[in-house]
């Protein structure tokens, strides 16, 4: 190559060195200044999909704490719905008095009180009654107590002829009242 | 600072000449007295030389340019080179008030002796430390008489010059400066360059804009995470108070359906039990209950209590005499409490 092929060389190379140099300093900065964006852009991400989920759970929470405080306060729960101890069992008292009567019967003896009960958050109040029934009702009377919300659940039944169609009965049961919650 | 001015001069002239697209002559015819040569010009070795005294000089020149002429299929692009006694270099002062040109218009008269209007001449670029220049002079009318011969015999000449050069002129004098400039060149380069500067300006807009897009999306998903309230306390010590309050919630329901009730009891006892027995007595407790009455067979009754698929078990606890034909018992049995599923 003669002097001229090698100044029109080295021109061409020098210009390919001061573009790539010029590439080079755009280029560095702008990919630092994409990553660094995209970075950013992530990590938001990722904190509002955090905190999007964690609202969601939640919301989620709620909706089936409403849900068990909706079921908890029906009568289909079971539960004697009063707010004390006391109220409770005069409530119970009271229903147990009325189906005596309801079904013909007498009520000899009804004794309640509560105590501690199976599960956190729930009172159990036990009853002993004594009474008498007709025969043919004594049925209507157990279904009544037992089925009919607040469940009477029943631990000790006797029941003894007392004449032809009388029956005397005795029983212990005890039916729930659920505690009032800080949920 | 004319250092500086010389690097720039030589650096844009010579990429003015490679984007330029004017045909660069690979080749040179340089013109003696006596002789032609053909020259390759990068490696300045001759590829022939033909003696014009000779009878078949035509024939051999012919026989050069048919030589190259293989390699490009039409007439060959060559720089015409003027014997050495035919350029005059001499080294002048310019007038730095006109143009290099103009300058040395001024002075060809006291240069030369001779009219300007017969000269073609041209001037280096570079100055030295006394601020001259050299300054290639050669009669008009040898510069069209090497074109002419040139060109009838075959080749096209696009410049011409001198075969001796001073340093000042890196690729010899440009003595034949109306050829040169009117030497039309590809649109190719000019055209390859206009698109590389348009490809660079579109991706600079490009990238610029997808930079901005992308900040802007930074910003907003950063002023959205800030603007995201987080949920106070501990979700898992919800979980677990939920948990307890729903099993608290539960309590009756599942205990009324895991405890078979009385009322069934005595329902499956009143279908089971033989159609003779009287019952006095029921006790049920704790899964167990009592049956007393009177019956006609306490085996009777018996086999039909372990019929049933509540009671399980059945035992005889006591028996004893009752009216006759008849046996007052008591009869004991288990509840399944899985038949209540």
């Amino acid at each position: 190559m003669n002097s001229g092929g090698r100044s029109r060389a080295a021109a061409m190379a020098l210009l390919i060195g001061v573009v790539a140099i010029l590439g080079a300093v755009v280029v560095v900065p702008t990919a630092l200044h994409w990553s660094k964006t995209g970075r950013i852009i992530v990590e938001a991400r990722q904190k509002t999909q955090r905190a999007d989920k964690r609202t969601e759970e939640a919301q989620s929470l709620a909706d089936s704490k409403g849900a068990w405080k909706n079921f908890a306060a029906e009568q289909r729960a079971g539960f004697v719905l009063s707010s004390t101890d006391e109220e409770g069992i005069t409530q119970t008292s009271v229903r147990v008095a009325d189906l005596f009567a309801k079904f013909n019967g007498t009520l000899n003896s009804l004794n309640g009180e509560a105590t501690e009960g199976p599960r956190a958050g729930v009172r159990r109040l036990n009853f002993e009654s004594s009474g008498t029934l007709p025969r043919e009702n004594l049925a209507s009377f157990l279904t009544a107590l037992e089925s009919e919300p607040a469940f009477l659940i029943i631990s000790d039944f006797k029941a003894r002829t007392r004449s032809a169609n009388q029956l005397s009965i005795s029983f212990a049961a005890a039916t729930f009242r659920l505690l009032e919650s800080d949920l | 600072m004319a250092g500086q001015r010389g690097f720039f001069s030589w650096w844009f002239g010579e990429l003015r000449e490679i984007f330029s697209g004017r045909p660069v002559p690979v080749h040179a015819l340089a013109l003696s007295d006596r002789e032609v040569a053909l020259l390759e010009k990068g490696v300045d070795t001759p590829i022939g030389v033909v003696d014009i005294e000779s009878e078949d000089w035509r024939e051999q020149i012919e026989g050069l340019r048919s030589r190259i002429l293989r390699r490009r299929g039409k007439n060959p692009i060559v720089e015409v080179q003027l014997p050495s006694e035919q350029v005059m270099f001499a080294k002048i002062v310019l007038t730095p008030e006109l143009k290099p040109r103009e300058a040395v218009l001024y002075q060809l008269r006291d240069l030369t002796g001779q009219d300007p209007e017969g000269l073609a001449f041209d001037v280096a670029s570079k100055l030295d430390a006394e601020g001259r220049t050299v300054v290639a002079i050669a009669p008009s009318s040898s510069v069209e008489e090497a074109t002419r011969y040139a060109e009838d015999w075959g080749f096209e000449p696009v410049r011409v010059t001198s075969i001796e050069t001073p340093k000042a002129f890196r690729r010899g004098p440009e003595l034949d400066t109306e050829r040169t400039t009117s030497a039309r060149g590809s649109v190719l380069p000019k055209l390859a360059v206009a698109l590389g500067v348009i490809a660079i300006c579109l991706i600079a807009a490009a990238a610029g804009r997808a930079l901005s897009l992308r900040t802007d999306l930074a910003r907003q998903a950063e002023v959205a995470a800030a603007a995201v309230e987080p949920v106070e306390g501990s979700l898992q010590d919800r979980q677990i108070a939920l948990a307890e309050f729903a099993s608290a919630a539960a309590t009756a329901t599942d205990f009324r359906d895991v405890t078979m009730p009385v009322w069934r009891i005595l329902a499956e006892a009143a279908s089971t039990i033989p159609s003779d027995v009287v019952l006095t007595g029921f006790d049920y407790k704790a899964g167990q209950v009592i049956l007393r009455g009177s019956t006609k067979s306490t085996v009777a009754l018996e086999e039909a209590l372990d019929q049933s698929p509540i009671f399980s078990a059945p035992t005889l606890a006591n028996t004893s005499r009752g009216r006759p034909g008849r046996a007052n018992f008591v009869m004991e049995a288990t509840i399944d409490e899985r038949s209540i599923r």
